[in-house]
């Protein structure tokens, strides 16, 4: 920052504040992150990268006191939280340049430096969440839990350049009889990051889906929320605009949530400040901090003011004391030359936040789903659906690609359900799997599908009122027909009895069987070349489908509408067997995927 | 109660001395009370303030103090308190004559309305004298009362036998009963005096696993008739009302429950929403609902409701969460379209509106934070000072609803510490304990009651193991808990599971509050039973009653095995024998059998019946879900002996 060619502590040092004005002194010690100038990377923020640069360290500054810093010998560290009662600090850190990041906790004054995590992948950004018992009936064994960010399932996001991190649960001290109990909350093939503690205990995170072909090619990233035991996935604001970047998110005691909204030009996520309203966080964004310069890591002291990373000039970034009302920053608090200091936040105790008893038993084996009225929505994809015309709703399993892979994940239909005419549906699914669904028409065909992935946890109980449904709506009361028969359809397929719908499996064998005759033969009918005579031939005959298909919309496609006799059909192109129809719709619902090369 | 008092006094005094406090030992069944059964000298000096009154001239203000059985006059200029009189027992609701020379007190358990004279110049200047004059007969349970504009008539409403009693104030004797919705509870005067609106508390008799419907009662004050019944489609605990000053709409608040969704979840308004009704007043009128929640915060149990003189503030308070919302009542005519006493929205725009969690954002102004369980509200006539009964704080609170803010807390002298009997109701009341504040123990047991509906409650699969809901009033005996018979304790119930069941939360944060929860509940004595003779001698249906209670052969004398007669499953002095029978009771969604078997004290007031509540009536447990006798040997019996067996159950 041009302003400070050294450290400003004088308004630390200033004592006891006064009047509590935008720019009075604070009396808590900070905690910061300091990365060296230039070691931030300056790649574009697409995908959103959760990753940390080398040789960043914590440092706490106390009035009176020179900086000190909190993690010496670490290769880097960053990521600090302060415990709920003022007195630890959560952080991730590098031993050596090379290690994987991995979870520490540590005394606020520097004692007992502890390990958290250890071989769970690149652990990053730890927070406290409440205490809580997992041990049936009584659940008296409270302990403290944290959740963070880890690559440790070990894929690459969906596009493709960067390993996916999902959230985890980890419990700081052993669970009577179980010892430390670590589970995962999210089951996004993309990626999920920035997670932070609600007062009401849930975590507040930003969460990337890049979700096969039915979203803006870079995917969008909104602020979501789950419970601690990844119960109750929900949209919590931001995924009406698809060239933002929300992360950073931190709950004001005004009740407000302030968030950075970066552009996506950088990869620290970096952009302006944004804030919603916990009481109508769909619909009340506002930015109190624009450019020229960027922000990031919004925190609030325990005064209601907020303490946040500015770069005037969008390079070095100091730590300010943010006016909220007058939207500028009010007064620097630190700024050291040659670093980047960001991340600070106040040490002082906060309120606990709200515990929660889990319904997940990870025992169970299965996990319950309904929805209420599927027809319920306020995507204009699904409330052009006449009521009536839903029959079923198909669940489709996620398989990521490989780290440096990328491209989207493969596909696999877990089962499928009956839908009621009411639009309600319950189903026995299997937990800890990534899915999404379609809900489809009386031929199978997808009349819509869920752009995002989600998973249940085991014996979760997840009730959905519509799909995608306006969230500010409470449910109607009533008994809908799945719930009257209370009999769950079994969505249960093991890995094994689950369908890959590709070419080569789906569809290449009743081209062979049922087209060949006529569109193999030489000239082929209707000019319609579909040989599978070599890996060549049958490359062209995929590419040829795929252009009388549009993807993910077998409803559409000329192809499916030819093999069920829904369009003039000069020859003899129906599918009679209901099942290898099926297939070729299928295998277009679900993007007609298949390797183009042989 | 002054006896009693003056024994607690002493009884505080030895406690100075250093003598530890002696628990009270837990009395026989029908001990006679609705207050929790107190535990320590101190509990006995709690005041509850409940009901409101604000003198017609506007200096005083009347307080109804339930748990001390008095009514205070306060000053409201000066805050102090300027006298008080002892009224019946459990007292509710307060309403001056016309002439303001009377305040009529009604009392819950004594079943009585007290007439109050006022006289200036009590035992010093500004203390005025309050004198019981009269004790009048009331039905079962009065709760609202007011007059009408001649003040010749009472009108009281009787929460437990589901009428509005009209009572002559020159004789004091009832001159007709009217029937209401059922669990009557709150009532309001137009400004024109031509009609008096009842809330009610339990939805009328609908199908089994519909929607709960609540009547709102117009009456006719010049043909002392019923007008109207106006049911209010899926919603239930209706409580306080107002008129809008132009006479065209009633405000009622409410909760508009989820008990028919699955309890997977609570977030998005899954579980229970809170609100008010606006009442088209015009004969036939439509209704329509706004939330009072948003979509992260909730504001349970709204009880009290005023509105200012010019109309244009409408305030409620929500006794869960201790807060009085300020609804800007302009918002709510533009919102609702009110136009020429008619809400202009379509059927479909209203249910969507019924549903809406952030629509409160337009129309509530302020949220004013109060003591513990704020709950009736009166405006004084300056037309901008709230008070509120802080119930469960011993305090009353004035708000100034234009500036939006507290402006005076008076203290009744209620005790200053805090019992754990005290904690425990406190607690039971608070929505606090779960997630976004949504519920509180309350929102489903008012009054430490029920709400008469049926749940789905998690774990056992959805849809599945429907079960009605259960009082919470004399249940210490009687373990084991819920329909399963899962909970061997109050404990176990009212800790892990119901935090992980129903408040989504982890229960509460100390263990003490949990044991301070429990024996608040298991404080609390069944009611009096009003069927059983004063003498405890039974007439003669009783009597036939009890006969086929115990009966060991039929009409046409077959024996009845042990095992198959009532009395041996239902034996005194709780008529249950804390064990599971497979009545015969399974339906399709039901996982089990068997069924706890729940006792039978007050039976009358804890429909409807069966494990899953599909009975509105005694009689349908016999004539329609018994067909194979068996639950009990009842097949036989004739319509008399049926009606027999009813009038003798209800004595239990």
């Amino acid at each position: 920052m041009m302003t400070s060619l050294f450290p400003i502590l004088a308004i630390l040092l200033a004592g006891a504040p006064s009047a509590a004005g935008p720019s009075a002194p604070l009396r808590w010690p900070i905690v910061l992150t300091q990365i060296p100038a230039g070691a931030r990377s300056d790649r574009p923020a697409w995908p959103p990268r959760i990753e940390r640069p080398d040789g960043a360290r914590i440092i706490v500054l106390e009035p009176g006191k020179p900086a000190r810093i909190l993690t010496p010998g670490f290769g880097s560290a960053c990521d600090p939280c302060v415990s709920i009662d003022g007195k630890r600090i959560l952080f991730a850190g590098k031993p050596r340049d090379g290690d994987r990041w991995d979870i520490f906790e540590i005394g606020a004054d520097g004692s007992e430096l502890r390990r958290i995590t250890e071989s769970l992948g690149n652990c990053l950004a730890p927070v406290y969440l409440a205490r809580g018992a997992i041990t049936a009936p009584e659940f008296r064994d409270k302990v403290r839990w944290i959740a963070f960010t880890t690559d440790v399932r070990g894929h690459g996001v969906e596009g493709g350049g960067a390993r996916a991190t999902a959230l985890y649960i980890r419990s700081l001290e052993p669970v009577e009889g179980r010892g430390i109990v670590t589970w995962p909350a999210t089951f996004n093939l993309s990626s999920d990051f920035s997670p932070e503690v609600l007062g009401d205990g849930r975590i507040l995170f930003s969460s990337w889906q890049h979700f096969p072909g039915h979203l803006p090619p870079r995917g969008t990233v909104a602020l979501l929320t789950i419970s601690w035991s990844g119960e109750d996935l929900n949209l919590f604001c931001g995924n009406d605009d698809a060239t933002l970047v929300r992360s950073m998110a931190c709950e004001m005691p005004d009740r407000t949530i302030v968030y950075v909204e970066s552009d996506g030009g950088t990869s620290d996520r970096s952009g302006r400040l944004a804030r919603v309203s916990m009481r109508r966080p769909l619909r009340t964004r506002e930015v109190i901090g624009e450019g020229p310069g960027r922000y990031r890591d919004p925190h609030p002291l325990p005064d209601g003011r907020l303490v946040v990373a500015f770069a005037p000039d969008g390079r070095d970034f100091g730590i300010v004391l943010f006016d909220v009302e007058g939207k500028v920053p009010a007064a620097t608090i630190h700024d050291k030359p040659g670093w980047d200091d960001v991340d600070a936040q106040p040490i002082a105790a906060r309120r606990e936040p709200l515990g929660r008893i889990t319904m997940v038993d990870d025992r169970a084996s299965k996990a319950t789903m309904t929805c209420l009225d599927v027809y319920d929505s306020d995507q204009p994809e699904v409330l052009a659906i006449p009521r009536g015309a839903v029959k079923g709703v198909r669940f489709i399993e996620g398989i990521p690609r490989g780290e440096d892979q990328g491209g989207p994940s493969s596909l696999r239909i877990i089962g499928e359900a009956p839908v009621e005419a009411d639009g309600s549906f319950l189903v026995e699914i299997v937990p800890d799997t990534p899915f999404f669904l379609q809900i489809i028409d009386a031929e199978g065909m997808a009349l819509a599908t869920m752009p995002s992935w989600m998973g249940l946890r085991p014996r979760d109980e997840r009730g959905c009122i519509g799909c995608h449904e306006d969230k500010e709506f409470s449910p109607i009361n009533r008994v809908t027909e799945a719930l009257w028969k209370a009999d769950p359809s079994p969505v249960t397929a093991p890995p094994e009895a689950r369908r890959v719908v590709d070419f080569d499996r789906a569809v290449a064998p009743i081209v062979r069987q049922r087209c060949g005759a006529c569109h193999g033969a030489d000239p082929p009918a209707g000019g319609i070349a579909l040989a599978m005579d070599d890996p060549a031939s049958a490359r062209r005959t995929l590419e040829t489908l795929r252009a009388r298909a549009v993807p993910w919309k077998a409803r559409e496609s000329p192809l499916v509408l030819r093999i069920i006799g829904r369009k003039p059909n000069p020859g003899a192109c129906v599918l009679e067997d209901p099942a290898e129809r099926r297939r070729v719709i299928e295998w277009v619902d679900l993007g007609a995927p298949g390797e183009a090369e042989p | 109660m002054r006896a009693r008092r003056i024994a607690a006094a002493a009884a505080l005094a030895v406690l100075a001395a250093g003598v530890a406090p002696q628990s009270s030992t837990a009395g026989p069944p029908n001990a006679g009370s609705l207050r929790p059964r107190h535990a320590l000298p101190e509990d006995d000096f709690y005041k509850s303030p409940v009901g409101l009154a604000i003198s017609p001239d506007g200096t005083r203000l009347f307080v109804a103090c339930e748990d001390t059985d008095e009514v205070l006059a306060v000053d409201m200029a000066s805050g102090e308190i300027v006298a008080e009189v002892e009224v019946g027992r459990w007292p509710f609701g307060l309403a001056f004559s016309p002439d303001a020379k009377r305040l009529y007190c009604s009392n819950r358990e004594g079943d009585t309305i007290s007439v109050i004279e006022i006289e200036e110049g009590g035992d010093g200047e500004d203390r005025i004298r309050l004198d019981v004059v009269a004790t009048w007969a009331a039905g079962d349970a009065p709760h609202g009362l007011v007059t009408d504009p001649s003040g010749r008539t009472l009108y009281v409403a009787n929460t437990h036998t589901d009428d509005v009693s009209l009572i002559d104030t020159e004789t004091g004797e009832e001159r007709k009963r009217l029937g209401t919705g059922r669990y009557p509870f709150a009532l309001a005067r137009s400004h024109d005096g031509r009609r008096i609106y009842v809330s009610s508390v339990l939805s009328i008799p609908v199908p089994f696993r519909e929607p709960p419907v609540i009547e709102i009662t117009f009456l006719d004050t010049e043909r002392q008739a019923i007008l109207e019944r106006r049911l209010l489609p899926s919603t239930v605990i209706a409580q306080g009302l107002a008129v809008t000053p132009d006479d065209r709409f009633v405000v009622v608040a409410l909760e508009l429950p989820k008990n028919l969704l699955p309890e997977s979840q609570i977030f998005q308004g899954w579980m229970v929403t809170h609100g008010f009704a606006i009442l088209e007043t015009a004969e036939g009128g439509r209704t329509a609902f706004l939330l009072l929640d948003e979509p992260h915060l909730y504001y349970a149990d709204a009880f009290g409701v005023a509105f200012s003189p010019d109309g244009r503030l409408l305030s409620i308070s929500s006794s869960g969460v201790d807060v009085v919302s300020i609804v800007d009542w302009t918002k709510v005519e533009e919102i609702l379209r009110l136009k020429d006493g008619r809400i202009g929205l379509a059927d479909a725009e209203i249910d969507r509106l019924s549903r809406n969690l952030a629509a409160s954002n337009e129309y509530v102004l302020a949220r004013i934070p109060t003591a513990n369980n704020p709950k009736d509200v009166a405006l004084a006539p300056d037309g901008r000072t709230l008070w509120v009964a802080e119930r469960l704080a011993d305090s009353i609170l004035a708000i100034d609803i234009r500036d939006r803010a507290e402006k005076r807390r008076v203290a009744l002298g209620g005790p200053e510490g805090v019992t754990p009997l005290r904690r425990g109701a406190q607690l039971f009341n608070y929505a606090t304990v779960s997630f976004q504040k949504q519920l509180s123990c309350a929102t489903c047991h008012p009054e430490n009651h029920l709400d008469g509906l049926s749940y789905d409650i998690g774990l056992d699969g959805m849809g599945r193991d429907i079960v009605d809901n259960r009082t919470m009033r004399g249940i210490a005996e009687t373990a084991p808990f819920k329909w399963s018979g899962k909970n061997p304790t109050i404990h176990r119930q009212e800790g892990p599971r119901a935090a992980q069941l129903f408040f989504r939360s982890h229960g509460y944060e100390r263990e003490t509050d949990t044991d301070a929860v429990v024996a608040f509940i298991e404080s609390l004595p069944l009611l009096e039973n009003r069927y059983r003779p004063a003498d405890g001698k039974l007439n003669e249906f009783q009597k036939r009653g009890k006969r086929l209670f115990e009966r060991s052969m039929t009409n046409d004398g077959r024996y009845i095995p042990i095992a198959n007669r009532c009395i041996t499953c239902h034996p005194p002095p709780y008529y249950t024998d804390r064990r599971m029978h497979d009545i015969g009771s399974k339906a399709p969604h039901d996982n089990h059998a068997d069924f706890d078997t729940p006792q039978l004290n007050n039976i009358h007031l804890q429909g409807p019946f069966l494990h899953d509540g599909r009975c509105y009536t005694l009689e349908e447990i016999w004539t329609m879900y018994n067909p194979d006798d068996t639950h009990g040997v009842t097949n036989d019996m004739l319509k008399e002996q049926l009606n027999d067996l009813v009038e003798y159950l209800k004595t239990l």
